[in-house]
């Protein structure tokens, strides 16, 4: 979605008002919960819904 | 192990036993129907006069004994150390009936003690030397018909005993038990003092953590769990090695109608005590510490 609106992860930060270190987390899958009003501020600088940003695998463990 | 409920309560039980029979002391009696309360209670009408009669005879033995024999109340003097486990002492008192001072070494058994069998009646028990061999003596009440007697047992034992400090010193006469007494009783006082200074080092860093915010972290459980088991190993280890030397006591030198008392966990279940506190804190701790790893990583 970072690609699709031409977004840097610092711009983003700055507009979502989270850390780099925090989007970083997100953005690497270690994150084990996701707050409604981070997913919502996310959403809202990217212009998406959720299910373009959340994707669900099931892992081979 | 799954905790469950029945674990829980059956650690609870465990608990309360230790704590209700730690405070009670071991006794070893010996049956002895020549004396005690079945032939005191012949005479009980006459009470108080049977009991005036009894002290009257005992403190008239007592005079005669006294003059060939050599009582010991107290050790006055002895050098050495000894701790909660054991020691080696030399005693220094010099003996006032012409008796030699021996130049043995002593083993102090510094938790156990001796304990007349308690019966209606006289219950005395004192220690004396003769000839330079060591006997204990205790009272014994007899009845025939109406008339009361008194009279003393004498046992000989090869210790040593203090009714005022109720010690028991055994004498080591080979060089191989002095020297391993003497490095074994070291080394428990270097673990003891190594593993008492590394638990209160623990304890003040995980303090100080929890002063700076940084308690729920992965080092402090770890220190938490570090003080709970060395407190409990050095609780049981205490308890267990003064049981072992309080059966072989018993083995080895029981005497009839003298109870050899021993008082279980007398300072140990302190220690187990503070351990499972520790564990308890470690287990708070543990469970706070995922939590906060879990709102750490929640974005």
């Amino acid at each position: 979605m970072l690609a699709k609106r031409k977004m840097s992860l610092t711009e983003l930060s700055d507009r979502v008002g989270i850390t780099m270190s925090n989007l970083s987390i997100l953005k690497t899958g270690k994150a084990k919960a996701v707050r409604l009003e981070t997913l919502e501020a996310i959403c809202r600088a990217l212009d998406c819904q959720p299910g373009d940003i959340l994707e669900f695998r099931v892992l081979a463990i | 192990m799954k905790i469950n409920g029945n674990v829980i309560s059956a650690f609870c039980v465990i608990v309360i036993l230790i704590l209700v029979f730690g405070k009670m002391e071991l006794y070893h009696y010996y049956p002895d129907n020549s004396y005690g309360i079945d032939a005191y209670s012949m005479e009980e009408n006459k009470g108080d006069s049977i009991k005036s009669e009894i002290r009257i005879a005992q403190q008239k033995l007592d005079s005669i004994k006294r003059v060939e024999r050599n009582y010991i109340d107290g050790f006055d003097g002895f050098s050495g150390s000894y701790n909660n486990f054991l020691g080696l002492v030399n005693l220094e008192r010099k003996s006032d009936r012409g008796e030699k001072k021996d130049n043995l070494e002593y083993l102090v058994l510094s938790k156990i003690g001796l304990k007349v069998q308690e019966r209606e009646g006289p219950n005395y028990l004192a220690f004396y030397t003769k000839n330079g061999d060591s006997y204990l003596s205790r009272t014994k009440l007899s009845v025939n018909g109406k008339e009361n007697s008194i009279s003393y047992i004498d046992k000989k034992v090869n210790y040593k005993y203090s009714s005022k400090e109720n010690m028991i010193l055994l004498p080591l006469r080979m060089p191989f038990w002095k020297v391993s007494v003497e490095i074994f009783s070291y080394a428990i006082i270097a673990i003891a003092l190594f593993s008492y200074f590394f638990t209160l080092k623990m304890f003040f860093e995980v303090i100080i953590a929890i002063s700076k915010n940084n308690g729920f972290e992965n080092k402090n459980v770890n220190k938490l769990k570090k003080m709970a088991i060395v407190l409990a190993v050095l609780g049981t280890y205490s308890s267990v090695f003064n049981i072992i030397i309080y059966l072989f006591f018993s083995i080895n030198h029981s005497i009839e109608g003298v109870a050899i008392t021993y008082s279980f966990w007398e300072h140990d279940y302190f220690l187990v005590i503070l351990s499972a506190l520790c564990y308890l804190i470690y287990t708070a701790f543990k469970k706070a510490m995922i939590l906060k790893q879990e709102q750490d990583l929640t974005i």
